[in-house]
């Protein structure tokens, strides 16, 4: 077994270094990718027992995030079940395969199966940008008001 | 060689560090009021003639009765009391009585708790709205039918229901 043998000031400065690398690492990791809301996931007014569908290829309606930075990412959105509103309603929502979807800059736009992760490789100085649309189902007496809920877009440089 | 094994086992670790970052998407929409107020009887005292000099009534569960649908909290008024206009311009006064059900056929509707001026909200809870039914009676007091002149008497008034727009 060969054994190299580093000097003990050598050994500080290692771990000093090390350290270092630790805890700056994290730190460069999360600043890779900057995420944005371009425009929120708007249904508009809703029609009492008509289901209302935003596809994602509805440019004013849809959802649009963007994602800058450099190399590869995974890309998951965490979708909620329903809209409500201060006044105590709720207004379930759906998210089928093929109502979110990707672009990375210059190439077409891929939809995803939104209760997975997609990756998208950027380019230095290129953004992906997250489509997002969906279903609100709206009771048939539904009651009036102003509701809202948030979805959440997890960027991590590992799949999951 | 401790202090390069830490080292390399921080840096094992880093991994398990670089976890996602999480941003926030808002969604919206937005359901319209919709209130409605329909006329399902109209209040009569019937064919016997008031007496003059005499109080007359017509019970709620008697008299008019408004269904009211709604999806959004309503305030449900009528006046406390109209004027009917009789034989050559004479005047009735007619005082009113409110009262709610959830059914359209209560014998027994649960009187306003204020007078049919101060309204009556119905009940909404939660996720949807409902139907619900306003029975309004009168009351021509002795006072007021004293000196009216002998005919028939007529008259209108509005059940108006008041609610925040979306």
């Amino acid at each position: 077994m060969v054994r190299t043998r580093i000097d003990r000031p050598i050994r500080w400065k290692l771990l000093v270094a090390a350290a270092a690398i630790a805890v700056s690492l994290p730190a460069l990791a999360q600043a890779q990718f900057a995420v944005a809301q371009v425009q929120p996931l708007a249904f508009g007014y809703l029609t009492q027992g008509l289901t209302e569908i935003v596809p994602y290829t509805d440019t004013f309606r849809r959802g649009v995030v963007t994602v800058d930075g450099a190399g590869q990412t995974w890309i998951r959105v965490t979708l909620p079940t329903a809209l409500t509103s201060p006044q105590g309603g709720s207004i379930p929502l759906q998210f089928l395969a093929g109502d979110v979807a990707s672009q990375e800059q210059g190439k077409a736009v891929s939809p995803f199966d939104p209760s997975t992760s997609t990756r998208v490789n950027l380019g230095k100085g290129t953004t992906a940008s997250l489509f997002i649309g969906g279903r609100a189902v709206p009771a048939a007496d539904q009651r009036a008001g102003n509701y809202s809920a948030t979805v959440t877009v997890i960027v991590s440089p590992t799949k999951f | 060689m401790r202090p390069l094994a830490l080292a390399l086992l921080m840096l094992a670790v880093w991994p398990l560090e670089m976890r996602g970052q999480n941003y926030s998407l808002s969604a919206n929409a937005t359901v319209a009021s919709s209130v409605t107020a329909a006329r399902v009887n109209d209040l009569s005292f019937g064919a016997t003639a008031i007496v003059p000099g005499v109080a007359a009534s017509v019970s709620p569960a008697n008299g008019a009765r408004v269904r009211v649908d709604f999806n959004e909290t309503t305030t449900v008024t009528a006046p406390n009391f109209i004027m009917i206009g009789g034989p050559g311009g004479a005047a009735l006064r007619v005082d009113l009585v409110c009262a709610q059900d959830a059914s359209a056929s209560a014998t027994t509707p649960t009187a306003f708790g204020a007078p049919c001026a101060g309204g009556f909200i119905p009940p909404i809870a939660g996720n949807v709205g409902g139907t619900h039914y306003i029975y309004i009676g009168a009351t021509v007091s002795a006072a007021a039918s004293v000196s009216a002149v002998a005919g028939n008497y007529a008259g209108s008034f509005s059940v108006t229901a008041t609610f925040v727009s979306y």
